[in-house]
């Protein structure tokens, strides 16, 4: 195993499905799908008891989605439903059925929980992740396409990683679209929308902790999180005063969101890239409380690849350790 | 024809990352359908802005998301949406508006008390006889203006809901 490429063109750029090894795959396909499981249990929460869709979106506009606001339908059949097929996806059996299954008890919920007329963006990342899986999944059963069972999980994993990059560069693109290319001029105006962010907080709870902390290690991140409350109001101190930095931070932001398709350079790329969302993330989830979990899962899974890191770095300690026994 | 199929083969062949390109073409016309999106959130910025709260018949502020578990930027989402339409509305009837920063707190009570329906309709069953103990609930606006390196407040009482 190593950082080898199936096919690769000679300009940049062109990086084709990365050779990875079918115990990786396995190890993505389980990671994915408890990011699915965990992303259903939360179902219930969010549509169980909705009477109905008053803004429609996606599938909604054609379909009549409240049955899927039946909680004992979501924790009974849906659930089993989706244990079945998930394990059929995690085994690489039965692939496009069981995708097919997944797509049902996922999309379908989640499109009714966004037809309510408030937007949210946690789970577009997963959904489009999902398409392009049942999408090649087909594909590739109806087109009866030749290639190794391994040939065709690589290239399902490949396009997953092609919808993760999509998402950010779209973000990208509606960003300088939306402000007509004006986007890092005005995020001095970013300290606005902190203070609106912190006021919002604030009112929500009233400045009362959501628990108190019980042990030790809860007063830790307890600890933490007022020191990163306070921490978020310095910076909107500091880029209020220096409107300069603040363009400069928020525009390393869009940069890094255009850089996103440099994650299908390679592994080693796709890690970096990966690496430096996830801290992106954690950033915009500190200052701004907007927490993307689920994206952050699958960047660990389809870029980062955590399983390929801990293997390398494992290999690199065992040829050091070699290497200096052989000294 | 077949001549240019067999090109349109040969080219989506070579093409790197078609589907990276596909999923952007589709995500920008698409707009919000799940799974599609534009991602529109914090795409351009104001010197404008504001936030929400629901506070109680003396208008002393609740803490609305440990009682309904919902929380303040999703009751902002309802309260924009709903401005927007209202502010259509408005414009059809011949009425200039500039921006929703402009609009008076008559032209916004619409969008306060469907905000605060909403929050009624949608918070869990279980939450709802804390809720009504609030009553009248009142929907308070608070602009946010950022003025030479500083942000100006101005709270503004929107609507009341029994």
């Amino acid at each position: 195993m190593g950082g080898s490429e199936v096919r690769r063109c000679c300009c940049v750029g062109c990086c084709r499905a990365v050779a990875y090894e079918s115990w990786e795959m396995l190890l993505m396909r389980l990671f994915f799908a408890f990011v699915v499981y965990g992303t259903f249990m939360g179902l219930p929460a969010g549509v169980g008891g909705l009477q109905g869709q008053p803004d429609p979106m996606g599938l909604a506009r054609f379909f009549d989605l409240r049955f899927f606001a039946d909680r004992h339908l979501l924790l009974g059949l849906g659930r089993w439903m989706l244990i079945v097929a998930l394990a059929l996806y995690v085994a690489d059996r039965l692939r496009f059925i069981a995708l097919v299954i997944v797509c049902f008890w996922l999309i379908g919920p989640l499109t009714l929980e966004l037809s309510q007329g408030v937007a949210k963006h946690t789970t577009q990342l997963l959904g489009l992740v999902l398409l392009v899986q049942v999408v090649y999944a087909g594909y590739a059963a109806v087109a009866k396409r030749r290639g190794s069972r391994l040939e065709i999980q690589r290239t399902i994993t490949h396009w997953s990683k092609q919808a993760i990059v999509a998402t950010y560069l779209v973000t990208a693109i509606t960003k300088v679209v939306a402000s007509r290319g004006e986007w890092v001029k005005d995020s001095k105006y970013f300290p606005v929308q902190m203070e609106k962010t912190r006021m919002s907080e604030y009112y929500n709870r009233l400045g009362v902790p959501k628990e108190e902390p019980r042990t030790w290690l809860q007063e830790i991140f307890a600890e933490i999180d007022g020191w990163f409350a306070t921490l978020s109001v310095r910076i909107g101190d500091l880029f209020l005063a220096s409107p300069d930095l603040c363009r400069a931070f928020l525009g390393l932001g869009l940069l890094l969101e255009f850089l996103a398709p440099v994650a299908m350079l390679g592994r080693t790329w796709g890690s970096i890239i990966g690496m430096t969302l996830v801290v992106f993330h954690l950033t915009i989830s500190r200052i701004m409380a907007l927490h993307f979990a689920t994206n952050m899962e699958l960047i660990a899974i389809y870029l980062i690849n955590v399983p390929w890191l801990i293997f390398v770095g494992a290999r690199w300690m065992r040829e050091r350790d070699a290497a200096s026994e052989a000294r | 024809m077949s001549n240019i199929v067999d090109k349109a083969r040969a080219f989506l062949g070579w093409m790197p990352l078609k589907v990276v390109a596909v999923l952007v073409v589709l995500c920008l016309l698409l707009r919000e359908n799940f799974p599609f999106s534009h991602f529109p959130m914090y795409s351009s910025f104001s010197r404008n802005s504001y936030y929400v709260y629901v506070a109680d018949a003396n208008h002393e502020p609740i803490p609305i998301e440990e009682i309904t578990s919902i929380r303040t930027s999703a009751l902002k989402k309802a309260y924009q949406g709903k401005l927007e339409e209202v502010r259509e509305g408005l414009e059809a009837q011949g009425v200039e508006i500039r921006g929703f920063q402009f609009m008076t707190p008559e032209q916004c009570r619409p969008a306060g008390e469907y905000t605060l329906r909403w929050l009624i309709e949608n918070c869990k069953e279980h939450a709802r006889p804390e809720l009504y103990q609030y009553r009248p609930l009142n929907f308070h606006v608070v602009g946010l203006r950022y003025e030479d390196r500083e942000i100006v407040s101005a709270p503004v009482h929107i609507a009341t809901v029994e």
